[in-house]
C-alpha cells in the first residue's frame, strides 16, 4: 500500500479550505508509485497508484486529499517523467535507428550516432514540407530510411503514451 | 549599450559554433551579419554525434549556438565554466529566423555578454544568465 494515514500529532493546521486537520491525518506518499490524484467536489478524493504493473485506486476523505495535493504534485510530475523516459527507451528496441544515449541531447530520442533528434526531423518536415528536403539539409549524413524511422518512432511514442 | 572609441577600434566578433542539428543554411546568413563568425560543429572537427559536454566545453574558444533547450541549460552548464552558450528558444525556427535572432542580439549591444554566460534567445528578447546566478532580461 502506498498511502498511509496516521493520526496527526502536530499542532492543528488549517488546510486551504480553512478547516483544521488536527483530528484527521498525516499522509505519507510513496513517491515511486503515486500515479494520479483526483479531487471531487463532493468532498472526496481518489488516489491512484501503481504496484508492480497493476494500477489501484483508493478513495480518501477530502481533507487528506488536500494534504496529499501539497506533497504529491512534484511526485506525480516526476513519476510521469520517469514513465515517459521508460517508454522512450523501450521504443528504441523496436526502432534500432533511434537512441536515447544520455550524452547527446541529455537522452532525448535522437538518430543513432547523430546530433539530430526525432523532434528535429519533425520540425524540419514541418518547415520544408518533404522528406527529400530534410534529407538534403543534412546530406550526406542522413538517409531517407532514418527519417522514416524517426517519424515511425514519433507515431509509436504518441500512440503508446496516450494509450498507456 | 553605447559604442565607445575602444569598442569601435577593437570590435568584438562573436565566434559561434553552430550545433549540428540546426539548419546549416543559416550559417551563410550568420556570416553575412558582419560581427559574427559562424561555423558548424563538424567544421571544428567534432563528429556528427558529438556529446553535449564536448561541445559546451570546447577548446576552440567558441560560443555554442544550439536549439536544444531541453537538455542544455544554466543549471547543467553553469556560467563561467565554458566559453558561452546561446540557446535558441524560437520553436520551429527557419534559417532566416535563426539569422534574425542572432542579428538582433549582436546589434543590440549585448554581444559581449555572450562570453561565459548562458543566453536564452528569442527574436525580440534575451535572458542572460551570468555568474553567481545573476539573470538579466533584455529587449532586443
Amino acid at each position: 500500500m502506498s498511502v498511509q494515514l496516521k493520526p496527526h500529532r502536530m499542532q492543528p493546521a488549517k488546510t486551504s479550505l480553512g478547516k483544521p486537520t488536527h483530528d484527521l491525518a498525516e499522509v505519507y506518499v510513496d513517491p515511486e508509485i503515486v500515479a494520479d490524484l483526483r479531487v471531487f467536489d463532493q468532498g472526496k478524493a481518489t488516489v491512484s497508484y501503481y504496484k508492480g504493473s497493476a494500477q489501484y485506486s483508493q478513495d480518501i476523505p477530502w481533507i487528506y486529499a488536500d494534504v496529499i495535493t501539497a506533497f504529491s504534485q512534484p511526485v506525480i510530475q516526476a513519476d510521469a517523467k520517469e514513465h515517459i523516459r521508460a517508454l522512450s527507451i523501450r521504443l528504441c528496441e523496436e526502432h534500432p535507428a533511434i537512441s536515447t544515449y544520455e550524452g547527446i541531447f541529455g537522452g532525448i530520442p535522437h538518430l543513432n550516432g547523430l546530433r539530430i533528434s526525432v523532434a528535429d526531423i519533425l520540425e524540419q518536415i514541418y518547415l520544408t514540407g518533404s522528406i527529400a528536403a530534410v534529407q538534403k539539409i543534412y546530406s550526406p549524413d542522413l538517409s531517407e530510411d532514418q527519417i522514416k524511422e524517426a517519424i515511425a518512432y514519433a507515431q509509436d511514442f504518441l500512440e503508446s503514451a496516450v494509450s498507456s | 549599450m553605447p559604442k565607445t572609441f575602444l569598442s569601435r577600434l577593437f570590435p568584438h566578433n562573436l565566434k559561434l559554433m553552430v550545433d549540428y542539428n540546426l539548419n546549416p543554411a543559416a550559417i551563410d546568413g550568420l556570416n553575412e551579419i558582419g560581427s559574427v563568425k559562424a561555423k558548424r560543429t563538424t567544421d571544428y572537427g567534432f563528429s556528427q554525434g558529438a556529446a553535449d559536454k564536448d561541445l559546451v566545453y570546447n577548446k576552440k574558444r567558441c560560443v555554442l549556438l544550439t536549439g536544444d533547450f531541453r537538455s542544455i541549460d544554466e543549471q547543467k552548464y553553469p556560467p563561467c565554466q565554458h566559453e558561452g552558450i546561446i540557446i535558441l528558444r524560437e520553436q520551429r525556427a527557419s534559417p532566416e529566423k535563426i539569422v534574425a535572432c542572432i542579428k538582433a542580439f549582436s546589434q543590440s549591444g549585448y554581444r559581449k555578454e555572450t562570453s561565459h554566460n548562458v543566453i536564452y534567445l528569442w527574436e525580440k528578447k534575451a535572458i542572460i544568465h551570468k555568474h553567481f546566478g545573476e539573470r538579466e532580461e533584455v529587449t532586443l
